[in-house]
This record gives C-alpha cells, sequence and structure tokens, in this order.
C-alpha cells in the first residue's frame, strides 16, 4: 500500500506542466488516499514511539522496537509466518499455474465460467469458510480417528484454500494475453511443447507470477484466522498476526502491537520491491515499455 | 532451377474446420529451389495449405510428403520447415539476437563434429572432453551408412541361404520381416551419432552473419517492440533462415508493409531466395507481389487449385475467366468455336490458329486491355463508342460499347473524347481462348 502512495506522488512531480489538466482531477483521489493509507500509517508510527505512564501519561520511546528483537517468541512468530506464508505461496503456485494455464487458453465462452466458478467462494465470507472447514476436518478426526485441526496440514491448507484464486487471476490474465501465434512460433523454431513452456509461456506469465505471489504471500504471512481456527490454539501456530491482534485487543497495548505492525509493513514492503525488481529483471522492460506508451497516448 | 527434385508434395489434402470444407483436394509439388507463390483472395485456403506444410494443422485426409517421406502427422518441430508469420510472432521478451537465436538455442542435437578447441564457455569445456572422445569412438567404426539397395540385398541373401525350403509366399514374408528389422537397426545405428548443441561463440557468428544479411547490424540488442514494421520483418525471416531450413513458409508476410517498403522487400525476398537456395513458399492476395517474385504461381479458390504455372503462363494463358479476372485486366467475352481454325464472338469471326477446343462450343474469349488498340473506325477489328475515359498515370483507361453491347477496356496514351466513334484493333495471336466457366 505504500507503493500506491509513491506513485502517486511520482506523478504529481512528472505532471509538472500541466498542472490543472491532471492534478485538479486527481485531488479527490489524493484526498481518499491521504484518508485511507496514510492517516492510519500515521497514527500506527505515532502508537508505535509512544508509551502510556503511570499517571496515563504518554511518552516518546523506542522500547516497544526493542521488545520485538528482545522477546524471542516474537521472532520466532515473524520466523514461523514467513516459513508458513512460503510454504502456502509455494502449494498455490504448483496449483495454481496449471489452472490459469488452462482458463488462460481455453475459449472466452468456458474461461467466463471457469473464471466464475474460481471466485464464486469467494463471495462466502472467509471466516464462514474457514470455520466450515474446521468443522469438516472435525468430522474427519472422529471417523478416521486422526489429527488434523492444529496441524501444519491444516494451516496450509487453510492457507492454501483461501487464497488461491489470488495466485490464479493474475496468472491466467498474463497467460491469456499471450498472443498464440507465439506458441506456433517456438514450435516452429524446434522448440517441443516442454521447451515452449519454460522458453516463452513462463517468462511472458512471469509478471502474473510475481503479482500472484505477492498476492498470496503477504496475506499468508499476516493471517490470523487460519491460524486461531485451524491452529488448534497450539503455540507452534501463533504466528505475527496473532500477536498483533492480542496486544490491540485482548491486552489493550497498542503501543507494542503497533511497532511490530510497523515492522511488519518495513518487511512487506521490503518483499514487495524486490519481487518488483525481480519482475523488471526477468521481464526485461517489456511492461515498462507499454505503460510508457500507454502514458504518451493519454 | 537446376536442381528439380520434388521437396514437398501435397496429395489430395482435403482440411474441413467443422463443418466448412477449406481445402477441396489439393495436389501440388514444390521443387526444390523454386520461389512458389499461393496465390488467391482471402478464404481460398492458401493460409491453410500454408500451415498444412508447417505442421500448425493436420489435413482431415491425404498426404505431406516430404522429400519422399510422409510428414502428413509429424508436428511442426520435427519438420524441417521454418515459417515467417504474418504477425512476425516475435518473442517480446527476447531482443533482436536472442529472437535470432531462439532455434540455434534450443537445438541440443544441431551437429555431429566436434567441439572447437577455442572459444568455448565453461560449461561448453566440461563437454567438450567426454563429446569429442564420444564422436571420435563412432567415426573411427569401420561401418559406412548402408543404401537401401545394400540392405535390401543382405535380406534377400538370409532368406534365400536359410529359408530356401520354404514356399515363394512364406519367404516373400520372411524377407519383408528381415527386411524391416535390418532397417531399424540401421536407423539405431544412425541415430546413435554423438550430436552436441552449438556453443556460444557458434551462435554468436551464425546469428552475426545472417543480421548482417537482413541487413539488421547494429541492433542485435534493440527490444523488438521498439522496431518498426520492416525491422521486425526482417528479425523474423532471419530467425527462420538461420536455422537453414529446407523450405521457408511465408504467410502474406508483406502485406503490413507500406507500398514502398513492400517493393523493396520484394526484390529482397527473392534475392534472399537466390542466395540461400532455400525453397520459398509465399502466400498473397496480391497479384502483382506474386508475379514479381515468383517462378511458380499457383492460383487458388475456394479450396480448389485453379491453375499452376510460371507468371508468364498464368497471365498469357490463364484457364478460365476466374484466373484471368485475377492476375491482371482482362476483357472477356463469350465466343463460340465455328471450325478448328476460328472463333466467333463480337459478332465477327476470328482465325485462331491451334484452338484446344471442340466445333460448336462456347468459350471465354480473353484480351487484355493492353494488347488493344484504338484506331479509325475503317481499320478496326471491332466496332464502338467511347463510353468513359480515366487518366491512370501511364496511360488512360478508355471504355469502349462494342456495337453489340458489351464494354471492352483499353489501356492508350491517347486521349479520347467521350462519344466517339473508334474502332479496336489487335493482333489475332493476343486472343486467348479459355475453358467456360459456369
Amino acid at each position: 500500500m505504500a507503493f500506491h502512495v509513491q506513485n502517486v506522488k511520482k506523478q504529481k512531480t512528472r505532471s509538472n506542466f500541466t498542472f490543472n489538466a491532471s492534478i485538479g482531477g486527481a485531488i479527490p483521489l489524493l484526498l481518499l488516499l491521504t484518508l485511507l493509507v496514510l492517516l492510519p500509517f500515521v497514527f500506527i508510527f505515532i502508537y508505535a514511539i509512544t508509551n502510556k505512564g503511570e499517571s496515563n501519561y504518554i511518552y516518546l520511546t523506542f522500547d516497544n522496537f526493542a521488545q520485538f528483537i528482545t522477546e524471542p517468541n516474537f521472532l520466532r512468530s515473524a520466523g514461523m509466518s514467513i516459513y508458513f506464508a512460503f510454504i502456502a505461496t509455494l502449494i498455490c503456485l504448483v496449483i495454481g499455474y496449471p489452472v490459469a494455464y488452462f482458463i488462460g487458453r481455453s475459449k472466452a465462452s468456458l474461461r467466463n465460467i471457469l473464471v466464475m466458478l474460481i471466485t464464486i467462494p469467494m463471495w462466502i465470507n472467509m471466516l464462514l469458510r474457514i470455520l466450515a472447514w474446521k468443522q469438516i476436518f472435525e468430522l474427519f478426526e472422529k471417523w478416521m480417528n486422526v489429527e488434523i485441526i492444529g496441524t501444519d496440514f491444516a494451516i496450509l491448507f487453510g492457507m492454501a484454500y483461501d487464497l488461491l484464486p489470488f495466485m490464479i487471476i493474475p496468472i491466467y490474465t498474463s497467460v491469456m494475453k499471450i498472443d498464440p501465434s507465439l506458441y506456433e512460433a517456438s514450435k516452429d523454431l524446434g522448440a517441443n511443447p516442454i521447451k515452449t513452456f519454460f522458453k516463452v509461456t513462463i517468462p511472458l506469465s512471469m509478471p502474473g507470477i510475481i503479482s500472484g505471489i505477492t498476492m498470496v504471500f503477504l496475506p499468508a504471512a499476516t493471517t490470523l484466522v487460519v491460524t486461531e481456527k485451524l491452529g488448534g490454539g497450539k503455540s507452534r501456530y501463533f504466528l505475527i498476526g496473532n500477536i498483533i491482534e492480542s496486544y490491540f485487543i485482548r491486552q489493550t497495548n497498542p503501543y507494542v502491537g503497533s511497532a511490530i505492525a510497523l515492522i511488519l509493513s518495513v518487511i512487506i514492503f521490503l518483499v514487495i520491491f524486490l519481487l518488483n525488481r525481480l519482475d523488471r529483471t526477468v521481464v526485461r522492460d517489456r511492461e515498462l515499455t507499454t505503460s510508457v506508451k500507454k502514458r504518451r497516448k493519454a | 532451377m537446376e536442381n528439380s527434385e520434388v521437396l514437398v508434395e501435397l496429395v489430395d489434402v482435403t482440411k474441413n474446420f467443422g463443418s466448412t470444407k477449406v481445402l477441396k483436394g489439393i495436389n501440388l509439388q514444390i521443387k526444390s529451389n523454386e520461389f512458389v507463390t499461393l496465390l488467391g483472395p482471402s478464404g481460398c485456403g492458401k493460409t491453410t495449405t500454408l500451415r498444412i506444410i508447417g505442421g500448425f494443422e493436420y489435413p482431415t485426409t491425404g498426404k505431406v510428403i516430404f522429400e519422399g517421406k510422409d510428414i502428413t502427422d509429424l508436428p511442426p518441430y520435427q519438420r524441417s520447415t521454418n515459417t515467417v508469420f504474418q504477425s512476425y510472432a516475435l518473442f517480446p521478451h527476447m531482443d533482436v539476437f536472442d529472437n535470432i537465436a531462439f532455434g540455434l538455442y534450443i537445438d541440443k542435437k544441431a551437429v555431429s563434429l566436434p567441439y572447437p578447441e577455442t572459444d568455448l564457455t565453461f560449461f561448453e569445456k566440461l563437454k567438450a572432453k567426454r563429446f569429442n572422445a564420444k564422436l571420435e569412438k563412432y567415426n573411427n567404426q569401420t561401418r559406412e551408412p548402408a543404401s537401401i539397395k545394400d540392405m535390401e540385398a543382405k535380406a534377400r541373401k538370409i532368406v534365400q541361404e536359410k529359408h530356401s525350403s520354404l514356399s515363394q509366399a512364406k519367404q516373400e514374408e520372411l524377407y519383408n520381416s528381415i527386411l524391416t528389422s535390418i532397417k531399424e537397426e540401421e536407423k539405431k545405428w544412425v541415430e546413435s551419432k554423438p550430436a552436441r548443441p552449438f556453443t556460444k561463440a557458434e551462435i554468436k557468428t551464425k546469428v552475426e552473419s545472417v543480421i548482417k544479411l537482413v541487413n539488421l547490424t547494429g541492433m542485435e540488442h534493440r527490444n523488438v517492440s521498439h522496431l518498426s514494421g520492416g525491422q521486425r520483418q526482417r528479425v523474423a525471416i532471419a530467425r527462420a533462415i538461420v536455422l537453414r531450413p529446407k523450405m521457408l513458409l511465408l504467410d502474406e508476410s508483406l502485406s503490413a508493409l507500406d507500398l514502398k517498403l513492400r517493393k523493396e522487400m520484394q526484390y529482397e525476398l527473392k534475392e534472399l531466395q537466390k542466395s540461400t537456395g532455400i525453397t520459398f513458399v509465399f502466400v498473397t492476395h496480391d497479384q502483382e507481389e506474386a508475379l514479381t517474385m515468383s517462378d511458380k504461381i499457383v492460383v487458388m479458390k475456394d479450396g480448389y487449385i485453379e491453375q499452376i504455372g510460371t507468371a508468364e503462363e498464368i497471365y498469357n494463358e490463364p484457364v478460365n475467366r476466374y484466373v484471368a479476372n485475377f492476375i491482371g485486366d482482362s476483357n472477356i467475352i463469350k465466343g463460340e468455336i465455328i471450325d478448328p481454325k476460328h472463333v466467333k464472338f463480337a459478332g465477327k469471326t476470328f482465325l485462331v490458329p491451334n484452338i484446344k477446343f471442340a466445333v460448336d462450343q462456347t468459350v471465354d474469349v480473353m484480351l487484355r486491355p493492353e494488347d488493344l488498340d484504338i484506331v479509325y473506325p475503317s481499320k478496326g477489328k471491332l466496332l464502338g463508342v467511347v463510353d468513359s475515359i480515366f487518366f491512370k498515370g501511364v496511360f488512360y483507361e478508355v471504355d469502349v460499347r462494342l456495337s453489340e453491347g458489351s464494354i471492352v477496356t483499353i489501356h492508350t496514351t491517347d486521349y479520347i473524347p467521350v462519344g466517339k466513334d473508334v474502332g479496336i484493333s489487335f493482333d489475332t495471336e493476343d486472343i486467348t481462348l479459355m475453358e467456360e466457366m459456369e
């Protein structure tokens, strides 16, 4: 989200000469973004560097950050969050790519139906879906006498199930955009279907893969519903999202919670930044040039 | 054209897309080193024919034979043809160099030569020693590739020596099975010849030489989306010919270019075909393009081939009204064969030697506008009144209404006012008789 703000700022400096035309129209959007994105950030930042004293006076401090680094539980949770998010993202990619590829290359009529089928689960509230899975798992536990809830499997299943559409949709969009004659050209030049896939399809769908990874990894790393409902109350599954939640709601200590949230934001920002760099080096300036063209046209 | 062996042959090829019949029986031979053009209006099946040769479509019935082998079911990546697509289909994620090197890079069994001593990357050095030893071992085998005749003789010998007591039919059966196993063994042996991919340095030399050939020097590392239409086309051609295909298929490759560039590319393509010796099969709907470039023109209509011939043959002796109208301007008048030497049209009888049609048959008579001259009515073979006149640059296009009603178009350099009585004269050898179309 920090990224959006940055982009807006960039555009502001770029269109210096046509101030009235482009900035005038963008003012409502800028206000909205300031309100929705910047303001919460400012509050979180203020909370993060303050604390409440004994007689209810508020003072400036960096203890909240220090607590994060010194408390081993926090670091462990952050590590576990990243670990689970990483595996869930990998699962989503392995399952999602073939599905997205199939949808992207099918005929328009079939494609619309398939995209709808993929998005239908998202019409139902996420909490309800996870609770439904909890009950299904409980049924299985009774029948087969196995432990499901409170295992890595349940957590990863919940994350992957919940976030799979976010992997499929960007990839399918980028696969759909690939000109089919490129596949023919590749075959014509001697590449069999496997080589064509690795030399043409994968590189050209890289923008979709990168945004899919971003859209799965980040929510997975900060989830609290999945871990709370399918974690079986085990401390192993008390991840960074749950810690923030507990500081804010259970312990009513928004100061440390804000500090953790801020650190998480910085980590997320770095991840997005690195992914974007990767995207640019992999697909060269293809996307860049199209956006430049669009801007010129506009 | 010295080398006139048949490179590719289509035998009774038909193609249906659902219930629409796109090709209705194509028989076509293309020889090595020819520039062949498939010419016809859109929807006539010319592109489908090309795609069948390239392997992108499989014929519904019929066969595709390449150098004597049936390749009907082979996918494109196993065929020694390359295609220049109408939209060029350049890879947007690669620069000019990588686009051209794509095919060279993909082929892991490109050459059966030892690795060169110099210019090797680290990984190539690792592989070089083992590969060179393997290849040397293979080459030191005292065996020569056997010809089909040798193999047949060998099989025959085995049958006669060991099974001469069997009946004739049994012997024949045995002979066939022995021959196939010998052939398979031979094939395995030939295929076991070690092959390696091109080295980085080899790819670089090849790509650079082809870049020079298509005049793209200095653009090696341009992004393909920054190239002009003509440059993209050059990349597409370079990407295909760098693989040294036996046949290059060009699908309406010039139609996206502007007129001047197209003319330039026509000559360049023709030159390229001559210098590389690759057979070109070119698809176009532009008759002028076809006439300029081709050794052989295949005129198509509605999934059939109407006529195959050189540019001169197609222009001077079209088989019917359709071909005559498609290539160049023409006047077509209904005529009737009076006797083996005379044909009657526009109310007059003309002497035409060597008539191939039966007496009393009705035919289409074709007169090219540039073969007709406007003269004084007293000297004219046909008489009429000028109906309209248009200035076309090099000539005037004059429409003359003949006395019996039909209109004849004439190309002349003289201005003749509308409404004037004129005569039309022509040499009788310019009269072309064609079979009537229904």
